[in-house]
């Protein structure tokens, strides 16, 4: 990152590959669509389109997904571009189809959400992976995901699935002794458990804070889990800080000893608990 | 002698922030030792601190304004005004220290400092900006369980329509950023919103240190990835934590390939109406050309649809380039008087309600009865220590004067840095 | 297609089989009930596809029971999905004869329906439809039918569908439909949406209890943490001798138009309270359903966010033991999917300074006014001391009417008024006429003494006495203190049984020996 001490308000001259990546990604298939009413009609009827290019029902899709912002102009279309959606949740293109799925979900599309948890059930009828399919439904704590995102994170060899599986669990109570087991076993990968300590927070932050501590005293811990826990500990309560002398004298430590990330982040935490 | 100078009119610290509008201060003699007469010729000078910055002085809410101040400060402890502004902006707080010194002394009688907080582009912050502006983020989200849930929670489908296809749009958002600003503002008071310049490349934002990096043309699945010291790492807005983000260009070297920041100025065009400038809210009618709606389905993610958008802090500094953009035609058309009818859209029969001038906008006015939702979370706008505009519940009206050039109340205590008085 | 997994597969058949049946309405009426065996451990996506096909069968009917319209308006109200709105709009359709009250509902649902716009296939179960995306109906579409159905009495939507026509904000054929309800509005049709719910249709939605179910001792289990953190139990929470009024909800519904609206409202209750006078004599109370998940922490953030006043009076509540006979005691409509509520119902009830459920509202939207008015009357009621039942005071009275002597007519009046079994029209009556027994009671027994000596029924007599006036006087009305009541009530039953025996004993013996006394008592 640049340091700046100036305010400038000329635009600054773009480097050469920039400006032509920028270009290049400034140009966009060009849709043709007709004036006024029929366009969103028409830009439908692209991404319907099987047999056209894969560039341009994407456009289609952004022009469209673009036009929901305008709210209540899009209300005449919205049923049919739902129905257009749900097709996509089957097109032969994995990126329609994951488009599809991740607009669907997010508007917890009945259609959606039982088609990926049937594909979690039945992985021959899965659209998509079992990683992405807990990634979408994650954004409904209704879905009804939560035991089939236990067992995955149990049986699955796959971290990018334990870590969506992670996320899902990270709504569900009876799930909190199988997230705070992960955050303290160190043969799991840094990710599971740094994705562990994230879900902690919402369903007990007392345990978070409690391993958040041990993980910083902790010198078998690799640098990234003292760091994770450094972070957990800026959320913290003072009071707590204040009781632990063990961990104020290795936070201040750290202030002028490690990396130079882990020394600005316990100048931080010392700053804000006034250590 | 001794003098107290306050800054916006106010003996409070946390009112000692600047923009490029004009803000009233004064100053008085507190121990009047050595004042011979019933008044003081006193100096005023301006001393760039570590964070930089510098301000211009003036006797009225007009003109330049000049480097240094004089002034004659009665004895007998009464207070005189005058005005400072931003000139360049801080990096740091404090940024600027003002010195008052009996002319022809070079004893300093009284000292105050101060910051010129502006709002920048995203990729030009300092770093100790850019860590200040997410731990703030960061605490005010609070894993999920802040406050921030109360922004997140209001820009959903329920409240859709008094955001969103209609001329309030761009009022609306003004006031929504504004309050997500102040409220970091109350956590580190030199924190600035900063804005996404979306129609250019803008690598520096979207990095592991900052707003994190996704998969470019992922499936939009994919975690954003945070160093382990970026406090964003343990973010929460919806039922699940971590923020889902992927481009669909190269974050690295390119823009997402909206409308062009002049043509998007030109919208207005001709005669620089309101009501053709805010179709950059979608794309323009049998076109795909787009300058907010592309910003925000050039992600896969929750920023790519309105019920889940604001769950991704991306979002407010997205709108704060729309903000930007807005205010850059108000400044170039004049249009910052809402007297003057092409700086809005009024219509008869009016508009749905909210979107009126003379209208309260929700949520701030705590109105849950219909057509509004039925629910308003967060309650009034939150204040700020250096203006009282655009007040608890403002009106649409209440947010285009935004840097005070019409009326000096109006100021509301923000200023871009592309975007002069 | 998706496959719905076996449980529904049978459950659509089973409902498909029982709307062939002639009883078919009151069978279908049971399974609208959340808390039907067919919903326990089911998602919320499941509950919302069988409760949608029950609506569907509800609407093949010919009219739609009363007993039924307060699910379908339910629908109506609090709309969150495409394939329960549409069927629910439909299902409408089936009433005998549509009340001007539904212009309400309906008026609701079609401001919410564009948001909710989706492809819905009517007639097969889940509102799917045989192929991605098809579909031969949709919510708007449903609604803009029943507004047509409802004729002249969709008046009131007017305005609302005036303004739709002019953004223009919906498909052709909706528009078309919009105009022609427009064009069938008789020019003088009253515009007001204010009719109420017909009584026959209100009484399944909010009722007063006819008799109060004693609190159940298994309510003791039931362990109740606030949102400051504070545990107490069921009996301090609820036997304060104040009237609570008491709302369900749980920080992570979804649905805008149910707990987070309950909510609100309830800090509109407070803010009516208050403004009556009532705000430290009425507590109010919100209960999580899910409390595991709502912290103390979440439900401070949730109810100030919302607008309500936290402090000892008013709280958020979670039961941190004893949730399930806390269910059970409020009867309350809820069904959960592992640990999350996966269907409930809105749900208020206004309880009495004992803890019983006084009034009942549930399912549609309540008005905090007749909440508020209803709880105001308990509390008045309680302050009178007019707490016991009708049978209650005509027994007391009639053991008062059997001639004893005065002191006999006292102790039991004494007992019979601090025992709650007699009441009187106002309170300062019963406390003169308990003291003026009392009074009599004690000089009487304090002359006994100084001729016979004291003795034992005199000590108990005393004791008694000054248990009565404790209970009359100290003791604030409405507050039960049974264990007082009774000691108090024993002590003076066995003066009574002590004295009598002491004479009978110097009846039969034929001698009576008092102090400075040596008459001979036959």
């Amino acid at each position: 990152m640049r340091k700046h001490t100036r305010r400038t308000t000329a635009t600054r001259p773009k480097p050469r590959r920039a400006r032509a990546a920028a270009s290049a990604d400034a140009k966009r298939p060009e849709l043709a669509l007709q004036a006024g009413d029929k366009a969103l009609s028409q830009a439908l009827a692209i991404l319907g389109d099987t047999e056209d290019t894969l560039p341009r029902r994407m456009e289609a899709l952004r022009v469209l997904q673009a036009a929901t912002f305008a709210e209540n102009q899009f209300d005449a279309i919205r049923a049919d571009y739902t129905a257009a959606l749900r097709k996509l949740v089957h097109d032969p293109q994995p990126q329609l189809r994951q488009r599809a799925l991740g607009l669907l979900s997010r508007g917890r599309d009945d259609y959606a959400q039982a088609t990926l948890l049937e594909g979690l059930r039945h992985p021959d009828r899965a659209v998509v992976g079992p990683g992405d399919a807990l990634s979408y439904l994650s954004y409904n704590a209704h879905a009804g995901v939560q035991s089939v995102a236990r067992s995955l994170f149990k049986e699955s060899k796959d971290h990018v699935v334990r870590e969506q599986a992670l996320r899902v669990m990270a709504s569900d109570p009876a799930s909190r002794g199988v997230i705070r087991a992960a955050l303290a076993d160190k043969k799991e990968p840094v990710s599971i458990r740094q994705m562990s300590a994230a879900a902690l927070h919402a369903l007990d932050p007392q345990a978070l804070q409690d391993w958040a501590g041990k993980a910083v005293l902790d010198k078998t811990e690799p640098d990234d889990i003292v760091a994770t826990g450094l972070t957990a500990i800026q959320f913290g309560d003072a009071a707590r800080m204040s009781d632990d002398a063990a961990l104020r004298k290795r936070i201040g430590e750290m202030r002028t000893k490690g990396s130079g990330r882990m020394k600005r982040l316990a100048k931080s935490i010392s700053a804000k608990h006034k250590l | 002698m001794k003098v107290e100078i306050e800054i916006n009119d106010s003996p409070q610290a946390a009112a000692r922030y600047l923009t490029w509008a004009w803000s009233p201060c004064r100053i008085r003699v507190t121990d009047p030792a050595g004042i011979t007469g019933t008044s003081a010729a006193v100096r005023l000078d301006q001393t760039a601190l570590s964070g930089g910055g510098s301000i211009r002085f003036a006797s009225t809410a007009t003109g330049a304004g000049a480097a240094t101040h004089s002034l004659s400060v009665p004895r007998d402890g009464t207070t005189v005004s005058f005005f400072v502004r931003g000139l360049t902006a801080s990096t740091a707080d404090p940024g600027v220290q003002i010195t008052a010194r009996q002319t022809g002394a070079t004893a300093s009688v009284g000292t105050v400092s101060l910051m010129v907080r502006i709002r920048k582009d995203a990729t030009t912050l300092t770093n100790g900006e850019r860590d200040r502006l997410i731990a703030a983020l960061a605490q005010f989200n609070n894993q999920g369980l802040g406050r921030f849930a109360d922004f997140a929670g209001t820009h959903v489908s329920a409240g859709s329509l008094e955001a969103h296809g209609r001329p309030g749009f761009l009022p609306w958002h003004r006031a929504f950023v504004l309050d997500l600003e102040r409220e970091l503002q109350a956590i580190d008071r030199s924190v600035a919103m900063t804005y996404w310049r979306f129609d250019r490349p803008a690598p520096a934002l979207f990095t592991p240190q900052f707003m994190g990096r996704g998969t470019f043309n992922g499936p939009g699945t994919t975690q954003v990835t945070f160093a382990a010291t970026n406090p964003l790492r343990f973010w929460r807005a919806g039922p699940a934590p971590g923020i889902t983000r992927d481009p669909a260009f190269n974050v690295g070297g390119a823009s997402p390939g909206p409308l062009s920041q002049a043509a998007a100025l030109a919208l207005g065009n001709p005669g620089a109406l309101y009501r053709n400038f805010r179709r950059l809210e979608s794309p323009l009618p049998g076109t795909q050309h787009d300058y907010h709606g592309m910003a925000h389905v050039s992600f896969s993610g929750p920023i790519d649809s309105i019920p889940t958008a604001a769950q991704d802090p991306l979002f407010f500094f997205l709108h704060c380039n729309v903000d930007r953009l807005w205010a850059v035609w108000q400044k170039q058309q004049g249009r910052f008087d809402v007297a003057v009818a092409a700086a809005y859209e009024t219509a008869a029969p009016p508009h749905r309600v909210g979107h009126n001038l003379g209208d309260t906008m929700w949520p701030w006015n705590g109105v849950t009865t219909p057509p509004r939702p039925n629910f308003a979370l967060g309650g009034t706008l939150a204040s700020s220590p250096c203006v009282s505009a655009p007040g608890p519940k403002p009106q649409v009206s209440d947010c285009f004067d935004y840097q005070g050039a019409i009326k000096l109340s109006n100021n509301m205590g923000f200023s871009y840095d592309d975007v002069p008085l | 297609m998706p496959l719905v997994d076996e449980h529904e597969q049978r459950f659509a058949a089973e409902v498909d089989r029982v709307v062939q049946l002639s009883d078919a309405a009151e069978l279908l009426l049971t399974l609208c009930d959340e808390r039907h065996a067919a919903y326990v451990d089911r998602s919320a996506p499941a509950i919302t596809r069988m409760r949608g096909w029950v609506l569907e069968a509800l609407g093949r009917r010919p009219f739609l029971a009363d007993a039924a319209i307060p699910y379908v308006l339910e629908e109506l109200e609090a709309p969150s999905h495409p394939y329960l709105l549409a069927a629910a709009a439909r299902c409408l359709r089936a009433v005998r004869t549509p009340h001007a009250s539904f212009a309400v509902a309906l008026a609701h649902a079609f401001r919410v329906a564009p948001s909710l716009e989706a492809p819905v296939t009517l007639g097969l179960y889940g509102g799917f439809g045989d192929a991605p995306g098809a579909s031969n109906t949709s919510p708007v579409r449903e609604v803009v039918a029943t507004i047509a159905w409802l004729g002249p009495l969709a008046a009131p939507l007017a305005e609302d569908i005036h303004d739709t026509l002019r953004s223009g904000a919906a498909a052709p054929d909706v528009l078309l439909a919009l105009e022609q309800v427009l064009a069938a509005l008789p020019p003088d049709a009253p515009r007001e949406c204010c009719a109420e719910l017909p009584k026959s249709i209100a009484r399944f939605v909010h009722w007063q209890a006819a008799t109060r179910r004693d609190v159940d001792v298994a309510l003791d289990k039931v362990r109740l943490e606030d949102h400051r953190g504070n545990s107490s139990s069921f009996r301090t929470q609820f036997r304060t001798g104040q009237p609570t009024i008491v709302a369900f909800f749980y920080t992570r519904c979804d649905n805008p138009f149910k707990c987070t609206l309950t909510v609100a409202k309830l800090g509109q209750v407070q803010r009516l309270l208050h403004a009556r006078g009532l705000g430290e004599s009425i507590r109010t109370m919100g209960i999580t359903y899910d409390p595991e998940f709502d912290t103390p922490a979440q439900l401070s953030r949730y109810g100030v966010d919302r607008g309500l006043q936290l402090n000892a009076q008013h709280v958020l509540i979670r039961a941190t033991a004893g949730f399930e006979e806390l269910k059970q005691y409020f009867a309350l409509g809820v069904s959960f999917f592992e640990s999350l509520v996966s269907r409930h119902r809105i749900e208020v009830f206004v309880l009495d300074g004992k803890g019983r459920i006084a009034a009942t509202f549930h399912r549609l939207n309540w008005r905090e006014e007749q909440v508020v008015d209803r709880a105001a009357a308990l509390a008045e009621g309680e302050k009178a001391g007019t707490v016991a039942s009708p049978m209650a005071s005509l027994a007391g009275l009639a053991a008062l009417a059997v001639p004893k002597c005065p002191l006999c007519w006292a102790t039991y009046a004494s007992v019979l008024g601090f025992s709650g079994a007699l009441t009187f029209p106002a309170p300062w009556a019963l406390r003169v006429l308990a003291f003026t027994f009392l009074l009599v009671y004690v000089t009487g027994m304090l002359w006994r003494a100084r001729r016979t000596g004291l003795r034992l029924e005199h000590a108990f007599a005393v004791g008694g006495c000054a248990v009565a006036m404790f209970n009359t006087f100290v003791v604030p009305a409405g507050v039960d203190t049974p264990p007082v009541v009774w000691v108090g009530a024993a002590l003076m039953a066995c003066a009574s049984v002590v004295g009598v025996a002491r004479r009978g004993k110097a009846s039969a013996s034929g001698v009576v020996i008092e102090r400075g006394d040596s008459r001979l008592v036959p």
